[in-house]
């Protein structure tokens, strides 16, 4: 009798194969990212803040800041460091360059396939904007370039607009401004 | 003892038996079939849209994180919003038939319902950002996405893949500059394979084939 509940027992065992064939636990009744949803009008079972919602508390902290990591103190500027312009610099390669150049001059690959042609990062009127502008045209589009708000926080718009800053003075300092030593080898190749 | 059986009937009782064994060979083999992986891989999946990665990629040379944008920062590499389809396409082909499905999901907000070409088993845990951040380039898991027209999967996805590399992550490397390039990179010897295993601190063989690592 024994041994032949302990049949039993080891073909039960076997079973457990038929997951595979089944696969049951490899599609779970939850969602995924990105997942559709019959639920909603939209179709998906991303949701989104409903309209009009005013930000508490954002970035990192902000769930378990319950509101104290403010909005405010989210967007400010941050100082420059050389961490920040190469995160800026990054990010301005990825999303800025495709049209603007990787030097900024207005010449990506997307405007030569016929995108509208933006202005030169490098004119006089653009080098004299103040950061709060750049940061603001970043984050809300200029014309006909889309905001970039969805695609950068606000820590990566203030590195772009730095790295943009550092374009600007790449193409237009004086020779008076370098450290002694690179202008002594500017200077002697006059 | 007299013969139970007439001689005629041992034959078809042996057949009989024959032809169970052969049944059972049989149930065997549906059933190793039915559980091979659906399909390797290798054929593209249709799209609403026919988005192609050659033309974005190779061709106007964008950056796989305009599109993908949590790739380097999260779990999921996220598949591009309407919005980021409309930074070009609001004035490139601006009247293409092709991108009507585009503009609509613009219009209405309803988003793109993309076909899905990778598809782990819900009880596997992958992160992306691990991976990205310590040097596995995209290429390792995808292949030559910038060569494909439509997408299509380069991997089988199986548990075995994963622990292939997991066992021995070095020859897999890249510098983290070359982990959004598609042409491969010149062979790495295998001093340059050890600085790189140590300048991203990659976990020890045990840590990566335990299986609470893919498992939680
Ligand atoms: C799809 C192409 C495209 C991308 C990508 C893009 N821009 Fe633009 N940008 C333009 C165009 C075109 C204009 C001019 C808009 C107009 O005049 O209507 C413009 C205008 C600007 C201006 C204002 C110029 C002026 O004349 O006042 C700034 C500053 C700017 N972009 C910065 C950026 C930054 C920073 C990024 C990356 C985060 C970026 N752009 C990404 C196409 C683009
Ligand atoms: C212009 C936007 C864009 C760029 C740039 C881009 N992709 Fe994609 N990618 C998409 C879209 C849209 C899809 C969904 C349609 C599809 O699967 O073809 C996708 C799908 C994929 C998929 C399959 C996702 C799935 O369903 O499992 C992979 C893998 C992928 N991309 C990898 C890459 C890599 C690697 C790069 C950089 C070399 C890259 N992509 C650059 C837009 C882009
Ligand atoms: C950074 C700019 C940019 C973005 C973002 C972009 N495209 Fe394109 N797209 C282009 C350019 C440039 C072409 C022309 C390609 C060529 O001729 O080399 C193009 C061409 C196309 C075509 C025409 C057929 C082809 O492949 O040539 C389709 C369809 C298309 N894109 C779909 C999409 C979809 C869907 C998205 C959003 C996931 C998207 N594009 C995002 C720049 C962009
Ligand atoms: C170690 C292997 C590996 C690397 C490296 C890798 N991927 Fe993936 N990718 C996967 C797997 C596995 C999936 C399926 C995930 C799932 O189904 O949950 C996937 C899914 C995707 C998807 C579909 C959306 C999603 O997140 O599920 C996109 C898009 C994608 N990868 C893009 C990229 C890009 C871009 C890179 C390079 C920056 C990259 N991947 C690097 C293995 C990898
Ligand atoms: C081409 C090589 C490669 C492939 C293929 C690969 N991985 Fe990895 N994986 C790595 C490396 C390298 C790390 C980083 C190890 C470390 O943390 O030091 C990693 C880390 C991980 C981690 C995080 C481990 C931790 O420390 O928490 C998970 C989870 C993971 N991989 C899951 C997967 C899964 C699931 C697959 C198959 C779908 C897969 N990987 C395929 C190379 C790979
Ligand atoms: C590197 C990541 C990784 C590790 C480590 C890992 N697994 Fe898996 N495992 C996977 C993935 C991915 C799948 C899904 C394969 C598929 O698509 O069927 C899987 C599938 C499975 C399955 C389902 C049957 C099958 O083969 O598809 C079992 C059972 C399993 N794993 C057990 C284990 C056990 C036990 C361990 C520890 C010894 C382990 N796994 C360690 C990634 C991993």
């Amino acid at each position: 009798m024994t041994r032949l509940l302990w049949l039993c027992l080891a073909l039960a065992a076997l079973l457990c194969g038929c997951e595979k064939a089944k696969q049951d636990m490899y599609d779970q009744a939850r969602y995924k990212a990105y997942a559709s949803s019959p639920l909603w009008a939209d179709g998906t079972s991303a949701r989104t803040a409903p309209a009009h919602t005013v930000v508490a508390a954002v970035g990192d902290s902000a769930g378990s800041s319950s509101g104290r990591q403010s909005a405010a103190l989210d967007t400010a500027q941050p100082a420059l460091t050389p961490a920040l312009l190469r995160q800026g610099q990054q990010r301005y390669d990825i999303f800025c360059a495709p049209c603007h150049s990787v030097v900024g001059d207005g010449d990506g690959y997307v405007v030569r396939r016929g995108f509208p042609r933006p202005q030169s990062l490098h004119s006089d009127r653009l080098r004299q904007l103040d950061d709060a502008s750049l940061y603001r045209i970043i984050s809300d589009g200029y014309g006909v370039m889309l905001p970039f708000a969805s695609r950068l926080n606000p820590q990566e718009r203030w590195a772009t607009v730095a790295y943009i800053r550092a374009l600007q003075l790449s193409q237009h300092a004086s020779v008076a401004q370098l450290p002694p030593a690179l202008r002594q080898t500017v200077e002697a190749a006059r | 003892m007299a013969q139970v059986f007439s001689r005629h009937d041992v034959l078809w009782l042996k057949l009989f038996l024959l032809a169970l064994l052969a049944l059972a060979a049989a149930g065997v083999g549906v059933v190793t079939w039915s559980m091979q992986p659906q399909d390797v891989g290798g054929a593209a999946v249709l799209q609403p849209v026919p988005f192609s990665h050659k033309h974005h990629v190779a061709d106007d040379g964008i950056d796989c994180r305009f599109c993908h944008t949590s790739v380097d920062k999260g779990r999921v590499a996220g598949l591009p919003a309407t919005e980021v389809c409309m930074t070009c396409h609001s004035q490139l082909f601006k009247d293409a038939p092709l991108l009507q499905p585009v503009r609509d999901s613009w219009a209405s907000g309803r988003p793109i319902a993309w076909a899905r070409v990778h598809d782990l088993p819900d009880f596997a845990y992958f992160d992306h950002s691990i991976h990205v951040n310590k040097g596995v380039a995209c290429m390792e898991c995808h292949g030559r996405v910038d060569q494909m027209p439509l997408t299509w999967r380069n991997a089988s996805l199986e548990m075995q893949w994963c622990l292939d590399c997991h066992r021995n992550p070095g020859p897999h490397l890249h510098r983290p500059e070359q982990v959004y390039h598609m042409p491969a990179q010149a062979v790495l010897t295998q001093s340059e394979i050890d600085d790189l295993l140590q300048q991203y601190q990659i976990a020890d063989r045990r840590r990566l084939t335990d299986c609470s690592t893919c498992h939680r």
